[in-house]
């Protein structure tokens, strides 16, 4: 008797839902992103967004976090990171953090919301990510030469290792420099 | 070539003020206190004054430069 994955039919007949059910979710996260930046600085709730150590820390920790949780997903579910979206959602948090980076900057009216060590030490990293990502999109494109990747998984791959080495150097130099 | 400075001392002399509190007068990071205070992070001109007149005092009387011969 042929054995039937039931997990494995679940998960195809549950596709289309948990698709909807992604996108509705990341509609609903960019609506009240965009309600906050618009809404936020004339409200009361302007004086609690503020820009300190521990934002700039935070928003690392949360690069590093969804950095490591992208490429996780990409390299156990390559199938359903792009299909499901699930790429978009692992982003998300990083994206909102950087919606109150924009907040902080609105209700300051000044781009400068960061002191010069911090500034220095995302330049450093940028360049850095710079240099790593050229020889990872080399490694991604020998193994689409090879075929033992295919589809549009590099984006995720190249996505989550940039904002991972990033987030890790930022945090590095900032803590040890 | 480095460049040292006498920060932690001042700090000492100035009711012994924590890095945490130069920080918020400065308008700069704690972390950026502690590097410069080490000599990891090479301030920049601007910060250098603020330092130093928040201090009452010089830059040169701040800062300094280290010749690694010596």
């Amino acid at each position: 008797m042929m054995k039937i994955n039931l997990n494995y039919i679940n998960l195809i007949v549950m596709e289309p839902h948990i698709e909807k059910l992604i996108k509705l979710t990341l509609l609903l996260i960019i609506l009240l992103a965009g309600l906050s930046y618009w809404l936020i600085p004339k409200s009361k709730l302007r004086s609690k967004f503020q820009m300190n150590e521990s934002v700039f820390v935070i928003t690392q920790s949360i690069g590093i976090l969804c950095g490591v949780a992208g490429l996780f997903i990409t390299f156990i579910y390559p199938q359903y990171i792009i299909e499901l979206h699930v790429w978009e959602l692992l982003i998300m948090p990083y994206f909102i953090i950087y919606i109150y980076w924009l907040i902080v900057i609105k209700i300051r009216k000044s781009t400068e919301i960061l002191d010069e060590k911090q500034e220095y030490d995302m330049s450093k990293s940028g360049g850095i990510t710079f240099g790593i990502s050229i020889p990872a999109m080399v490694i991604i494109f020998i193994l689409y030469q090879n075929e033992i990747v295919k589809g549009l998984i590099w984006f995720p791959y190249y996505i989550f290792i940039t904002i991972l080495i990033f987030s890790c150097s930022t945090l590095f130099y900032f803590k040890n420099n | 070539m480095k460049l040292g400075n006498n920060i932690k001392r001042c700090r000492f002399d100035n009711d012994d003020m924590s890095q945490e509190a130069l920080a918020k007068e400065i308008g700069v990071s704690r972390q950026t206190i502690i590097s410069v205070e080490k000599s990891k992070y090479v301030p920049s001109t601007l910060l250098a004054f603020k330092i130093a007149r928040f201090f009452n005092k010089s830059v040169e009387e701040i800062f300094y430069v280290i010749n690694d011969e010596n």
